[in-house]
């Protein structure tokens, strides 16, 4: 099973092979959810998400099964549907005029010296502008190709490329100051 | 392959982006070049810190939540399995095929007794035949 393509899960989990499901969730489920969790900020909002990405994806006829973007199209579904979540928020927020902070990610998996990893780590990413953080993510977290992080943003490979190089660059200038007021306090 | 060249090919080297003559290029000149060796393990050790985003995992429950749902939109029942059994497209040639070798298996099968049976059952001539009991025949011919 393990050394099938995406694509091909797919089919087989479209004719009602359960066991092809469960390879595809093994690849995408974790890198899926760790994207999404970034962008709404609730673990069981991200929860929610993740289901809807993949039954879309998965149901999906007008995907492409040849052209090898399944796991583009994952990350494009997933982007579109955390957006919209966002947004819908924000707009209940307002009309209840209850805009609060969103909770922080809990992520019990990880010890407290990790924790505070995470949180320095996500106060370099907080910095970058929008576009470089998700490319930044992408990259990270969904390990995808410079041409996959294209298709998902909708702009042409050389601007992925440049959007990822110059969050890279932020992320490690932010760390290099951070190391060096360590030192200097 | 120059220090500036290096430097700039470096994230994506890391990613595994370059072409395999590029890659190599750069692979040749962080064996030789100190410095580009070191801002190397610089970046390495700068993007292995932001491993951490990737820490989240969803719970166990999400899977099994999932796995039922796609079970049972997928999984085809057996009512819908007999029906695309049936308005399964073949080719021409199979239903005659098929036709042609039951008509072979049938014809194989019919019993082929008359002939058999009349061997058995009224024995010949010849069996009956006994050399020391021969009639002589008297008939004038002419």
């Amino acid at each position: 099973m393990r050394d099938r393509t995406d694509e091909a899960l797919i089919i087989a989990v479209r004719r009602g092979e359960i066991r092809a499901f469960d390879e595809l969730y093994r690849r995408y489920a974790d890198r899926v959810f760790g994207y999404l969790i970034r962008y709404v900020q609730d673990r069981a909002e991200a929860e929610d998400l993740l289901q809807e990405v993949f039954m879309t994806v998965l149901r999906d006829d007008a995907l492409d099964l040849r052209a090898g973007q399944v796991g583009g199209w994952f990350f494009t579904v997933a982007r579109n549907r955390a957006l919209s979540r966002v947004r819908r928020r924000r707009t209940e927020a307002r009309h209840l005029e209850t805009a609060e902070p969103a909770p922080p990610v809990e992520t019990p998996e990880v010890n407290a010296e990790r924790r505070e990893l995470v949180a320095r780590v996500e106060l370099a990413v907080e910095g970058l502008p929008q576009p470089q953080a998700e490319a930044l993510m992408l990259k990270v977290v969904g390990g995808l190709t410079y041409a996959q992080i294209a298709h998902v943003q909708e702009v042409p490979e050389g601007t992925a490329k440049s959007r990822l190089h110059h969050a890279i660059r932020a992320v490690r200038a932010f760390f290099a100051r951070e190391t060096e007021g360590e030192i200097q306090g | 392959m120059n220090h500036e060249d290096c430097i700039d090919a470096l994230h994506d080297h890391h990613f595994g982006e370059l072409d395999r003559a590029r890659d190599e290029q750069v692979r040749s000149h962080l064996a030789e070049c100190g410095d580009c060796a070191l801002e190397y393990c610089r970046l390495r050790a700068d993007l292995d810190r932001l491993d951490a985003l990737a820490t989240a995992r969803p719970g166990p429950a999400v899977r099994v939540a999932l796995r039922a749902k796609v079970e049972s939109e997928f999984t085809p029942s057996a009512w819908s399995r007999l029906v695309a059994f049936c308005t399964l497209r073949v080719p021409i040639y199979q239903p005659v095929a098929v036709l042609a070798l039951v008509v072979a298996v049938v014809a194989l099968a019919w019993p082929t007794d008359a002939p058999s049976s009349a061997r058995t059952d009224h024995p010949t001539v010849v069996d009956q035949f006994d050399g020391s009991d021969v009639r002589i025949v008297d008939h004038r011919v002419l």
